[in-house]
C-alpha cells in the first residue's frame, strides 16, 4: 500500500511521560506504535486500561508531542503543527462542551472561526447537522438541560459540522447506559460513512470495537499486538493476549505429531486430531501449540454415548471431532444457550456456550463428558 | 524541552505573552528585589562584602530587632494558628449556634486596613484606654511591647489561618472520621488520631503563612512596639526615612527577606504538597458532630471571646470617629470628619484613583498568568509562577525600598509619580487574581479548552471565548481583593507616597503618630466604608455568580 494512498500513517510512535523527580518512574505509554488508516475507514484502537489508547489519540489530535516518530495526515508531516491548526475533530470523554454557550453556539464555535465559509453556509451546515442528530428543537438549550445522550450528539454534532479530515473518539459512550449505547455505536457509525470521515475510536468494550469498525488494533503497554478486521481478529488472533482479550477463548494444549495436507496431526492427552493450518502458520513436528477453541465452538457430550453416535446439528458445523474428556463442573442454563464448565485434568478449566441446548439434551454436572470440536473454525497458537 | 519551543514559536502570540510576562516580571518584581540585596553589599567605595550588616547589627538595639520580629512571628504563628482552627473546626465540625456569625467575624478583618485593631487596642487598652483605665481602673497600664504587638497580630491574622484550615476541613472526607467512630474510637480519640493529623499539612501551612504575615507588618509594631520592643520592619522604614540611611535600610530589609523566603519555600513546595486532600474540593454538606459537650463548652468560649473582640474593635473605632476626645470627653461630634474631609480629601482621592487604576490592571494580569502557568507548557513555566508570587509573599518593605531604589534614575525616574505606586499595587496584588484564577481553572477541565482549540481556535481566541468567560467569576472576586488590599496597603506604599501623590492609610498613621487618635478612627470608617460600598457595588453588580465564587473563597 502506498503511503500517499492512506489518510493517516503514524510511523514508529513512541511517547515516554518523564517524571522528572524519579526518572526511574517514568511512563512508556506509546511504544514504537506504526499503523496506517485508508480514507473514509473507521479503525477502533482497542485495549486494557492504561495500554496507551488515549495517548495515541491525543498525539493524532496535536495534544501531546511524540517523544519519537511522526504522525502523517493526508501525507503532510504534522507531528508539529499545532492542535488548532490539525483537520481534526475530537470527541471527547466527558463531551467537553462549553458550559457557558448554547447548544447552537456550542456547535458553530468552529464554523465561526473559518472565515472561507459563509454566514448563510456556515447557518445551513449546523442546521443540517443538528437534524441529523435529531436536536433541531434543542439548538436554544444549554448543555446542563440536556440528558446524557443528547449532550453525547451534541459533541458529536460539533465535531462533524466542520467536516474534518478525521473524527476522533476516545470512549465516546462509556458514560452512557447500555441500551442508549449500542444504539449511539450505530448512530455514530452512520454519520460516519454518511460524511466519508477517516476515523479514529477508542474503546475497551470489544463488541462495541466488533459492531462499528472496520479494523481494530489491539494494544498492549502501549505496543501493537494486532491489526486486523474484527473477523480476522476473532477468529485468528495473533497471541494469546488477544484471544482473550476479543471474546472469551478456552486454550487446549497440544503437540504437533506431524505436518501434512495443509494442516497439522496434533497430540492431544492421547488423542490424535487433525486440524487445518491457517496458511500463515508454520509449525514443525515436537511443536508445542495451543488450540483456540472459542466456547461457541466448544460442544460437551456425554462420555459414553458419544461414541459412535451421529452428532445432532453437525452437518452445519463440519465434522466434529472429540478432542479431550473431563467432568461436568458446572451448568447454567440461559435460555437460547446454556454453559457448561468443564473439568479436565492437567488443564485449566473449559467453557463450552451450546446454542439449542434442548436438542442436545441438558447434562447433569458431576456426569462424565467428552468435549468435540469442529477443527475447521479452531486456530493454533504457537505456546509462549 | 526542544518539542515545547517548538510549539511556543508555532503560536507567536502565545511566545509574546509569555515573553512579555518575563519581561513584566523581571523588570517590576526581580530588579527592585535584586537592588536591595545589591545595595545592602556593595560598599560606597564598590566592593561587595557584608560590611554594611556588620555595622547595622553591631548595635543591640539592632540586634533586638531581629529577634523581637523573629520571636514575635513565632508566638503570633501559633496563636493565630491555634484560634484560626478553633473557629474553623466550630464551623465545619459542631453544631453550635451562630455559626454564621463566627464566620463573618472571621473574615471581617480581612478588608480591614492591618492595623486598625492597633488603633482599636490604644483606644480600649491604652494608657486612657476604656477597658483599662475606665472599667478596671487600671492607670499605669502600659500597652506598648510585645505584648501588645502579640495581642494586636493574632487577631489581625487569625483569619488567615482561619481561611485556609476551614477550606482543609471542609474538603477533608468526614466519612474517614465516621469510619473511625463506627470503629468503636471514642471522640476525642478520633479528633487526636484522624482529625488533626490529616489537618497538619493544613495547620503547618496555616502557621507558616501567619509566620510571614506577622515578620513582614508595619502599621501594628509602629503604633504598638514603643521604642523598647524595636521590630525589623519599622527600624528599617526609620533609617530610610529618618536617618536617610538607603544601605542600613536595605540591609535590615534583606535581614527580613531572608526567614520570609525560607518560609514561603517551605510553605509553597513542601507544606502544601503534602495535603491529603486540595482544597478546592467541595464541601460535602452533612458534616458529623464530634464534639463532647465539654468540647463544645470550650470552643464557644474561645471564638465567642474572640468574636467579642473583634466587635468591640469595631465598636471602639465607630464611637471614637465621633467622640470629641477619646478617653476624656466622649460627647458627639462631626469635628473629626471634617478633618477628614477637608484635610484628608487629597488622600482619600488619591487612594482612589490608585486603585481603581491599579486593580483592573493586576486582576488581567493576574488571569493571562494563572492561564499561561495552569495551562500552557513553556519553558521556565514553574519559574514564572514563582515569581510572579514573590511580591505578594515578601515582606512590603522590602519592595517598597526596592522600588525606591530602582526607579530612582532616567529612564524609569518614577519617584514620587502616581506609576510608582501604581506599578506597586499592580505586582504586589496581582497574586491574588493569581490564585484566584489558578483554583478557578483546575476545576475546569481542561478538555473543554482542548475541545475549543480542536475545533481550530488558536491559544488567544480559547482564552477570550471560552476560558474567560468561565473564570469571570474568580476574576472579579479575585479583584475585589486586590482592590481591598489595595486600599489598605501600607508596609511599601510608605516609601513610595510624596507629597503629590497620598495613601489614607499612611495618612491614619501619621494621625495617630501625633496622637489624634479620633482623626484616626474616623479615616478608618472612610475608608471600612469605601471598602464596603465597593464590594458591594460589584456584587450586585455582578449578582449570584460573583457571591458563590467569594463565598467559594471566603
Ligand atoms: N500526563 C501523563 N503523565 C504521566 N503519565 C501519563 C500521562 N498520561 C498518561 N500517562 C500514562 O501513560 C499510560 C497510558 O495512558 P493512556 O491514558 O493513553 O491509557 P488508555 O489506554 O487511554 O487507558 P484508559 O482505558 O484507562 O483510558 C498510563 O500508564 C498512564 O498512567
Ligand atoms: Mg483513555
Amino acid at each position: 500500500m502506498a503511503a500517499l494512498a492512506m489518510d493517516i500513517v503514524i510511523e514508529g510512535l513512541t511517547k515516554v511521560f518523564v517524571n522528572r523527580a524519579d526518572p526511574s518512574r517514568s511512563v512508556t505509554a506509546v511504544n514504537n506504535v506504526s499503523l496506517s488508516i485508508a480514507p473514509g475507514q473507521l479503525v477502533t484502537l482497542l485495549g486494557p486500561s492504561g495500554c496507551g489508547k488515549t495517548t495515541i489519540l491525543r498525539i493524532i489530535a496535536g495534544f501531546e508531542t511524540p517523544t519519537s516518530g511522526k504522525v502523517l495526515l493526508g501525507g503532510r508531516d504534522i507531528t508539529h503543527t499545532p492542535p488548532n491548526k490539525r483537520d481534526t475533530a475530537l470527541v471527547f470523554q466527558n463531551y467537553a462542551l462549553f458550559p457557558h454557550l448554547t447548544v447552537w453556539e456550542n456547535v458553530t464555535f468552529g464554523l465561526k472561526l473559518r472565515k472561507d465559509i459563509s454566514p448563510e453556509e456556515q447557518k445551513a451546515r449546523a442546521e443540517r447537522v443538528l437534524s441529523q442528530v435529531g436536536l433541531s428543537d434543542m439548538a436554544q438549550r444549554s448543555p446542563d438541560q440536556l440528558s446524557g445522550g443528547q449532550q453525547q450528539r451534541v459533541a458529536l454534532a460539533r465535531a462533524i459540522v466542520n467536516e474534518p479530515r478525521v473524527l476522533l473518539f476516545d470512549e465516546p459512550l462509556s458514560n452512557l447506559d447500555a441500551k442508549l449505547r449500542e444504539q449511539m455505536r450505530l448512530e455514530i457509525r452512520a454519520l460516519q460513512q454518511r460524511h466519508g470521515i477517516t476515523s479514529v475510536y477508542v474503546t475497551h468494550d470489544q463488541s462495541e470495537a466488533m459492531a462499528i469498525s472496520d479494523r481494530i488494533v489491539i494494544l498492549k503497554d502501549g505496543r501493537i499486538e494486532q491489526a486486523g478486521t474484527p473477523e480476522e481478529v476473532y477468529t485468528r488472533p495473533a497471541t494469546h493476549f488477544v484471544a482473550d482479550f476479543i471474546g472469551r477463548a478456552n486454550f487446549v494444549s497440544a503437540r504437533v505429531a506431524g505436518v501434512s495436507k495443509g494442516g497439522y496431526d496434533l497430540e492431544v492427552n492421547g488423542r490424535t486430531v487433525f486440524v487445518p493450518g491457517s496458511g500463515q502458520d508454520s509449525f514443525g513436528p515436537g511443536d508445542f501449540v495451543d488450540i483456540l477453541l472459542r466456547p461457541e465452538n466448544t460442544y460437551v457430550l456425554p462420555r459414553s454415548g458419544a461414541v459412535g453416535q451421529p452428532v445432532p446439528g453437525a452437518g452445519a458445523q463440519g465434522e466434529l471431532t472429540p478432542v479431550v474428556d473431563g467432568r461436568l463442573v458446572r451448568r447454567s442454563f440461559l435460555g437460547a444457550v446454556v454453559e457448561y464448565e468443564i473439568e479436565v485434568p492437567g488443564h485449566p478449566r473449559l467453557l463450552a456456550e451450546m446454542s439449542n441446548p434442548f436438542a442436545w439434551g441438558l447434562l447433569e454436572p458431576g456426569s462424565e463428558v467428552t468435549v468435540y470440536f469442529s477443527p475447521r473454525v479452531a486456530h493454533l497458537l504457537r505456546r509462549p | 524541552m526542544l518539542a515545547a519551543w517548538r510549539r511556543l514559536v508555532a503560536e507567536p502570540p502565545l511566545f509574546i505573552a509569555v515573553l512579555a510576562v518575563f519581561a513584566l516580571l523581571a523588570l517590576f518584581v526581580i530588579y527592585p528585589i535584586f537592588k536591595v540585596v545589591e545595595v545592602s553589599l556593595v560598599q560606597p567605595d564598590g566592593s561587595w562584602s557584608l560590611a554594611t550588616f556588620r555595622t547595622i547589627f553591631s548595635s543591640w538595639y539592632m540586634r533586638a530587632a531581629l529577634t523581637n520580629t523573629l520571636v514575635t512571628a513565632l508566638i503570633v504563628a501559633v496563636l493565630a494558628t491555634a484560634i484560626g482552627f478553633a473557629f474553623a473546626f466550630a464551623v465545619t465540625r459542631t453544631n453550635i449556634p451562630f455559626k454564621g456569625l463566627l464566620n463573618t467575624i472571621a473574615i471581617l478583618p480581612v478588608i480591614s486596613p492591618p492595623f486598625v485593631w492597633s488603633v482599636a487596642i490604644i483606644m480600649l487598652f491604652g494608657r486612657n484606654g476604656f477597658v483599662t483605665s475606665k472599667l478596671l481602673g487600671l492607670h499605669d497600664f502600659n500597652i506598648y511591647g510585645m505584648h501588645g504587638l502579640v495581642f494586636a497580630q493574632v487577631v489581625t491574622f487569625f483569619p488567615v489561618a482561619y481561611m485556609t484550615l476551614k477550606g482543609v476541613l471542609e474538603s477533608l472526607d468526614n466519612s474517614l472520621e465516621e469510619a473511625a467512630l463506627d470503629l468503636g474510637a471514642s471522640r476525642w480519640h478520633v479528633f487526636r488520631k484522624v482529625t488533626l493529623p490529616l489537618a497538619r499539612p493544613g495547620l503547618a501551612s496555616a502557621a507558616l503563612i501567619v509566620f510571614i504575615e506577622s515578620m513582614a507588618d508595619f502599621g501594628n509594631p509602629l503604633i504598638l512596639s514603643g521604642s523598647h520592643f524595636p521590630t525589623l520592619a519599622v527600624q528599617a522604614y526609620l533609617q530610610v526615612t529618618g536617618m536617610f540611611d538607603l544601605r542600613g535600610g536595605a540591609a535590615l530589609a534583606v535581614a527580613l527577606l531572608v526567614p520570609s523566603l525560607v518560609a514561603f519555600v517551605v510553605q509553597k513546595y513542601w507544606v502544601s504538597r503534602r495535603r491529603y486532600v486540595t482544597v478546592t474540593g467541595k464541601p460535602t454538606g452533612r458534616s458529623y458532630m464530634a464534639v463532647s459537650r465539654g468540647a463544645k463548652a470550650f470552643l464557644i468560649a474561645v471564638t465567642g471571646l474572640v468574636s467579642l473582640l473583634v466587635i468591640s474593635f469595631y465598636v471602639a473605632i465607630a464611637v471614637g470617629a465621633f467622640a470629641r476626645l477619646w478617653g476624656f470627653d466622649h460627647s458627639f461630634t462631626w469635628r473629626n470628619f471634617e478633618y477628614v474631609f477637608g484635610v484628608g480629601r487629597e488622600a482619600i482621592l488619591d487612594t482612589l484613583v490608585i486603585a481603581v487604576a491599579s486593580t483592573p490592571v493586576a486582576g488581567i494580569l493576574g488571569m493571562v498568568i494563572a492561564f499561561l502557568v495552569v495551562r500552557q507548557r513553556f519553558p521556565g513555566r514553574s519559574t514564572m509562577e514563582f515569581v510572579s508570587l514573590l511580591d505578594y509573599a515578601l515582606p512590603g518593605t522590602l519592595i517598597g525600598i526596592g522600588y525606591v531604589l530602582a526607579f530612582n534614575t532616567r529612564p524609569l525616574a518614577l519617584t514620587g509619580t502616581f506609576a510608582i505606586i501604581a506599578l506597586h499595587f499592580i505586582f504586589r496584588y496581582m497574586p491574588l487574581g493569581i490564585q484566584a484564577g489558578v483554583a478557578s481553572l483546575q476545576q475546569i477541565h481542561p478538555s473543554i479548552e482542548e475541545a475549543a482549540i480542536n475545533l481550530g481556535a488558536s491559544t488567544a481566541q480559547t482564552f477570550r471565548k471560552v476560558t474567560l468567560p468561565l473564570v469571570a467569576p474568580a476574576f472579579f472576586s479575585g479583584l475585589v481583593f486586590s482592590f481591598v488590599r489595595a486600599m489598605t496597603a501600607v508596609s511599601g506604599a510608605i516609601f513610595l507616597v510624596s507629597a503629590d501623590w497620598q495613601l489614607m492609610t499612611v495618612q491614619i498613621l501619621s494621625q495617630v503618630g501625633s496622637g489624634r487618635l479620633g482623626a484616626a478612627a474616623a479615616f478608618s470608617m472612610v475608608l471600612l466604608a469605601i471598602i464596603l460600598l465597593a464590594t458591594g457595588t460589584i456584587r450586585l453588580l455582578l449578582g449570584r455568580a460573583f457571591g458563590a465564587a467569594i463565598q467559594q473563597r471566603l
